[in-house]
């Protein structure tokens, strides 16, 4: 009982002190402008929506937005395909070196973003890449790519051999396979990716802020780290900012809860 | 339909010696069975067979065509799983209908083939299931369907009844013969239970470390094993294996040894042609009896000979405990002689 | 080996990921040891110096500092996430019916995007408005202070990726056989002992794996803290990254820039192997 009742407490504890700090930033952004000049009151007499006003109104946050989830979008397409034909790949033709080439994968995925940053800015430069949605999306999907790969071929890796096989008997190429057989059956993998691609490319800093100079390609994370404020900081309208940004991953991640966990443990517990 | 054969085929992973110089020929309409134990590589042929994994080193052809160059689809065969590998995001028509619409069918004759095979496998009332709301043996049925539907040139099947328990295995048997008998589609088929093999097969490879042991009709496997691996592996229970030495005289006819060593020599006896008698019969060996099986009309009795086990009949095990000493004797012209050091089948 | 071994149909479908790799990592990769060896401000022509760069590098007490920085950054946040998140999946795991609500809350500090837990954290720790300095009764100017700055960026690295841990070590533990927990509570083990005992061996190859990807993590960390505090006061918090991004991209200086960059992929590369042989070792 006593037991029972300290679980309780201690996810109480876990629960508040992960929502608390969002929590705080959700009020601070519906809070009139006076009352975040001091504090108490912690609570808002009223609930303002002027700080999500002046962010539509004043910035240009909305293309922002636009930028970010185009970006998102076609890096996570792009990874997608491009991951699942090659875990498909490995996970069921088993081509000799395929254990280095996935050991060379995580490696990859290893690296630290600012070592390469340099090299690319000037890559992207010379291919006029620069400050442009596309070169973004092509690192994005580049530096997402190994994760890709990995959790599409531990996924396939749990789709039986026997239905692969039974597709090519019956009549498929092997793209047919994949496309008819394989794909279908590996929808909750692909979610799960899927999922875990976007929120990558979403929350994406430092290759966005040096690869990108003006709003044309400037994404959501580098706008609210530059949020502009002429005397001091706009302390509500950042907080709105940031519940905007937020919001949709949060929403994301309860509507898959389930495939968001497989993807988060996926091959870091198994093997 | 067509004749299959595999031609000096080689292949390995990695350390594993999966086949090594293996040829076999099947006739056409062959029913022709891939015998041997776990992990010896026989569902490695069926896919090499099939174009799955290609072959390290020979030749594979069907219908006399060399294949290993060819896709897998465009190859022509049909494969029936141990895990019946149904679609499992498709329903039991759409299962069926597979193949034929890989192969362009479409349409109301797509409908007519598909309802015809459901009408003779009787999966006419679960065209609208998915595999997972089906039985074992439904699932299997379908399975059969799918690779029956387009007429393959030839039929593989990896240990299609594994799955299933005793009585379904037996009632899916018959139906694969009989599916065999009606349309003689040259089939392989694959399984580890010698049992299954002799009871279907027209001829029986037994596979042994990645090459055939013996390729024989059932009969002459089950009288006359290449080997002493094949004389253990067919029939149930499994051939006794004795030192000729046993037979010291005065049982040791010289003539049936051919003036061989008897230290170089195993004999085999399969525990139906050895016969427990009560003590002093004559002309026969003593041993104590450690455990008796009753099997329904007879027993089973397990007896030590001279420190090696040996399995025996006896026609009633009511007179005899564990302890008790009996005398097994057997039929002169039922013994098998073996090579002591290789094993191999010596000819009388 | 024959040609037909060689699987081309698997290589023609894995062609083009590793092609986008290779242009996006694997390529950038040469290159930045390549520039490390140059002299190369923005615009110019490179002017090759062999290793005068690391010669510099070793020299350079700022460089000193943020390596530092990086690595008491990354020991400290990556050990009290690992505390903390074992805590939280001992008490998910027995959510029970509240478990839906108790994954989703904690799912929220993974889902808020790096940056913007960097400015909640900043308005959070904020000496005269923060909710902090309210709560501990005083103004307090937490990232205002050297020593305060980096252990503030340090709460805030371990609120956003505790729940990872946490999430990890869950599925950790529901992969533990009941079975083992039932046999050991049959043979009179209390709660600890089958913690310690059962519970806590059976995690050790997770725990690893969760130690690894968060070190690695941490030693590149750079948004969260460059975004917090611009790597102030007075360098206290400038972590590698911010060093090397401050170099190549405000001192627009890529040869040295590079140099740094290069050291940082040594560090991960360290880091990185040291875990394989940790887990080769735990695995025997
Ligand atoms: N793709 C592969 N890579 C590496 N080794 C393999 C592969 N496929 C099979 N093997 C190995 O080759 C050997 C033969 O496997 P195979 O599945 O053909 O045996 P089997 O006779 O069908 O066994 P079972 O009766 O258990 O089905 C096994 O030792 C297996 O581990
Ligand atoms: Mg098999």
């Amino acid at each position: 009982m006593i037991r029972r009742l300290g679980t309780w407490l201690g996810l109480a504890a876990a629960c508040a002190w992960s929502l608390a700090p969002f929590a705080w930033q959700v009020l601070t952004s519906v809070k009139p402008q006076a009352e975040l000049e001091s504090l108490p009151p912690l609570l808002p007499s009223t609930i303002t929506l002027v700080h999500y006003e002046a962010v539509f109104a004043g910035h240009p946050f909305a293309h922002l937005l636009l930028n970010s989830f185009a970006v998102a979008a076609c890096a996570t397409a792009l990874a997608l395909a491009l991951g699942s034909l090659a875990g498909f790949a490995l996970a069921k033709l088993r081509p000799p070196g395929r254990a280095a080439t996935l050991a060379a994968v995580v490696v990859l995925s290893m690296l630290p973003p600012v070592a390469t940053v340099s090299p690319l800015f000037l890559l992207a430069g010379a291919a006029g890449l620069r400050d442009t949605l596309t070169g973004l999306a092509l690192v994005y999907a580049g530096f997402a790519l190994p994760l890709a790969v990995w959790l599409m071929a531990q996924f396939f890796r749990s789709v039986p051999d026997d239905l692969y096989i039974a597709a090519r008997v019956d009549g498929c190429s092997l793209l047919g396979a994949f496309g008819k057989v394989m794909l279908p059956l590996a929808v909750p993998g692909l979610t799960a990716t899927g999922l875990l691609v976007f929120v990558f490319c979403w929350n994406e800093f430092l290759f966005a802020l040096t690869l990108t100079s003006s709003t044309a390609a400037r994404t959501v994370p580098v706008g609210i780290a530059l949020f502009p404020g002429i005397h001091e900081v706009p302390w509500g309208e950042i907080a709105a900012a940031s519940v905007v940004a937020t919001a949709p991953l949060v929403l994301l991640a309860a509507v898959f809860q389930r495939r968001v966990l497989d993807g988060l443990t996926a091959g870091a517990v198994k093997g | 339909m067509a004749a299959v054969a595999f031609e000096r085929i080689a292949k390995r992973f990695g350390p594993t010696v999966v086949a090594d110089d293996l040829t076999l020929r099947i006739a056409d309409g062959e029913f022709f069975v891939l015998l041997g134990p776990s992990g010896c590589g026989k569902s490695t042929l069926l896919h090499l067979l099939a174009g799955i994994e290609p072959a390290d080193r020979g030749v594979m052809r069907i219908g006399g065509v060399d294949v290993s160059a060819v896709p897998p689809q465009q190859r022509d065969v049909a494969m029936v799983f141990q895990s019946y590998a149904l679609y499992p995001h498709l329903d039991v028509f759409e299962n069926l209908a597979f193949p034929l619409r890989n192969r362009g069918l479409s349409g109301r004759a797509l409908r007519a083939e598909v309802e015809r095979m459901a009408g003779t496998l009787g999966l006419g009332a679960l065209l609208a299931k998915r595999p997972r709301d089906l039985s074992g043996g439904q699932r299997q049925r379908v399975a059969l369907g799918r690779a029956l539907i387009r007429r393959p040139a030839a039929f593989l099947m990896d240990e299609p009844l594994s799955n299933l328990d005793a009585a379904l295995r037996l009632e899916i048997r018959e139906e694969i013969k009989r599916v065999h008998q009606t349309h003689r589609i040259t089939t392989l088929y694959v399984t580890h239970d010698q049992e299954e093999a002799m009871a279907l097969a027209d001829r029986i490879a037994v596979l042994r470390g990645g090459s055939i042991a013996q390729c024989d009709a059932p009969e002459a496997l089950y009288a006359r094993p290449a080997d002493t691996f094949v004389a253990r592996f067919v029939g149930t229970p499994p051939m006794n294996l004795l030192p000729a030495a046993l037979l010291a005289p005065p049982e040791a006819a010289a003539a049936r040894l051919q003036g061989r060593d008897p230290a170089s020599v195993t004999l085999g006896l399969r525990p139906q042609d050895l016969e427990a008698r009560d003590a002093g019969a004559a002309g026969a060996l003593e041993a104590r009896v450690l455990l008796l099986e009753p099997a329904g009309g007879f027993t089973w009795l397990v007896a030590d000979l001279a420190g090696t086990r040996v399995k025996a009949r006896r026609a009633d095990g009511a007179r005899l405990a564990p302890g008790d000493t009996t005398r097994l004797a057997f039929a002169a012209g039922s013994v098998h002689l073996f090579d002591a050091a290789s094993g191999r089948r010596l000819e009388r | 080996m024959s040609a037909r071994r060689l699987r081309p149909d698997a290589w023609a479908l894995m062609a083009p990921a590793l092609l986008v790799l290779a242009a996006v990592t694997a390529l950038p990769t040469g290159y930045v040891v390549w520039l490390s060896l140059n002299e190369r401000a923005l615009f110019r022509a490179e002017d090759f110096v062999g290793l005068g760069h690391y010669l510099r590098l070793a020299g350079d007490a700022r460089f000193w500092n943020a390596l530092g920085n990086t690595l008491y950054f990354a020991a400290v946040s990556v050990a009290l996430e690992l505390a903390l998140g074992l805590a939280i999946a001992l008490l998910l795991a027995r959510a029970g019916r509240a478990r839906a609500f108790a994954y989703g809350a904690v799912l929220v500090p993974w889902a808020v995007p790096t940056v913007v837990s960097a400015r909640i954290w900043e308005w959070i720790y904020n000496p005269e408005l923060g909710v902090l300095g309210y709560l501990a009764g005083t103004p307090v100017n937490w990232l205002g202070d050297p020593v305060l700055a980096l252990h503030a960026a340090i709460a805030m690295d371990v609120w956003k990726s505790t729940p990872f841990v946490a999430l990890l070590l869950l599925a950790g533990l529901q992969g533990v056989p009941r079975d083992l927990l039932r046999a050991a509570a049959v043979d009179g083990a209390g709660a600890w002992t089958t913690f310690r005992r059962i519970t806590l061996p059976m995690l050790a190859p997770v725990i690893l794996v969760a130690a690894v990807f968060r070190t690695i993590d941490a030693l590149r960390v750079f948004d969260a803290v460059y975004v917090l505090t611009g790597g102030g006061p007075a360098n206290a918090t400038e972590t590698l990254s911010i060093y090397a991004y401050r170099v190549l991209f405000q001192m627009l200086d890529f040869g040295y820039g590079s140099a740094l960059a290069v050291a940082m992929l040594a560090i991960a590369g360290i880091a990185a192997l040291a875990y394989a042989r940790l887990l080769r070792g735990g695995m025997e």
